[in-house]
């Protein structure tokens, strides 16, 4: 009877295929799920910072008058009260005093007043940034309301 | 074969495809945790998205002098509506009022609650 030892070519063959679709497989799982594990904390983190940012800029507008609102793209201004963007800050200043909050990453911010008929004015700050599933990219876009005093 | 002993090297066919059916079972499992995390992520941020509507809705309402349900429902419709969360199915924004307090909600398509205040007057 004659002896056998290790593979024959075509199970060689065949364990290599098998072989590398496992190991294709799970290379791409593995990196999934690294991916997956980092966008989940950079959420967090986002998630995270916007209720300071939201805190702060509510507290800031609250009180100020309605009358004395100004902004452009990258300020509002109330009185002596001012808040603009400065790279990954918002930056809050009252006269001598000055506050920067941590914006959620890659974020920019626009600021609007919305004074419609009928309603309370109110001044909005429009948080957006972009955030990353896998090979497509997702647009958030967060709106701040705050209004001010004596409405 | 020498005394009872089966001089064997390498494996059959048979054991590699079990070893292949329990590796694709692993990575099934690996698979259906992974899609668990990304559920967990967009519902952390779904709720995230319906708390900050509804801090908006507030902070409106208490800059009104006078308001009552309709003044609610509509800039709770028009803060939804402003979100990332409306242009789908998936929530839609919920007001009830029980003749003293209004209970404001962003609620899932199968009714939960993903978001929700009450305001008292």
């Amino acid at each position: 009877m004659r002896r056998r030892e290790g593979f024959s070519l075509t199970e060689m063959l065949a364990v290599i295929a098998v072989l590398t679709v496992v190991l294709s497989v799970t290379g791409r799982f593995f990196a999934d799920g690294w991916k997956g594990m980092r966008r989940v904390l950079v959420r967090a983190e986002n998630n995270q910072r916007l209720p300071f940012v939201m805190r702060s800029w509510q507290d800031s507008v609250s009180v100020s008058s309605p009358e004395s609102w100004e902004a452009s793209a990258d300020r509002f201004r109330a009185g002596a009260m001012t808040a603009r963007q400065t790279g990954p800050h918002l930056v809050i200043s009252n006269g001598d005093s000055k506050r920067a909050v941590l914006l959620p990453r890659g974020s920019h911010c626009a600021f609007t007043i919305e004074r419609e008929p009928g309603r309370a004015p109110c001044a909005v700050m429009t948080v957006t940034w972009d955030s990353r599933y896998s090979n497509r990219r997702e647009a958030n876009t967060v709106r701040l309301v705050a209004c001010g005093r004596g409405q | 074969m020498s005394g009872g002993y089966r001089n064997r090297a390498g494996h059959t066919i048979l054991e590699l495809i079990a070893a292949a059916g329990i590796l694709a079972v692993v990575m099934s499992c690996f698979s259906v945790a992974l899609r668990g995390v990304y559920e967990m992520e967009q519902r952390c941020v779904a709720e995230n998205r319906g708390i900050v509507v509804l801090n908006n809705v507030v902070v409106r309402l208490a800059a009104e002098p006078e308001w009552d349900r309709g003044t609610a429902e509509g800039l709770l419709a028009d803060e939804f509506a402003r979100s990332d969360l409306a242009g789908g199915t998936r929530y839609h924004p919920s007001c009830a009022w029980d003749g003293s307090t209004l209970r404001l909600a962003v609620v899932r398509r199968d009714g939960g609650s993903l978001a929700d205040v009450e305001v008292g007057r």
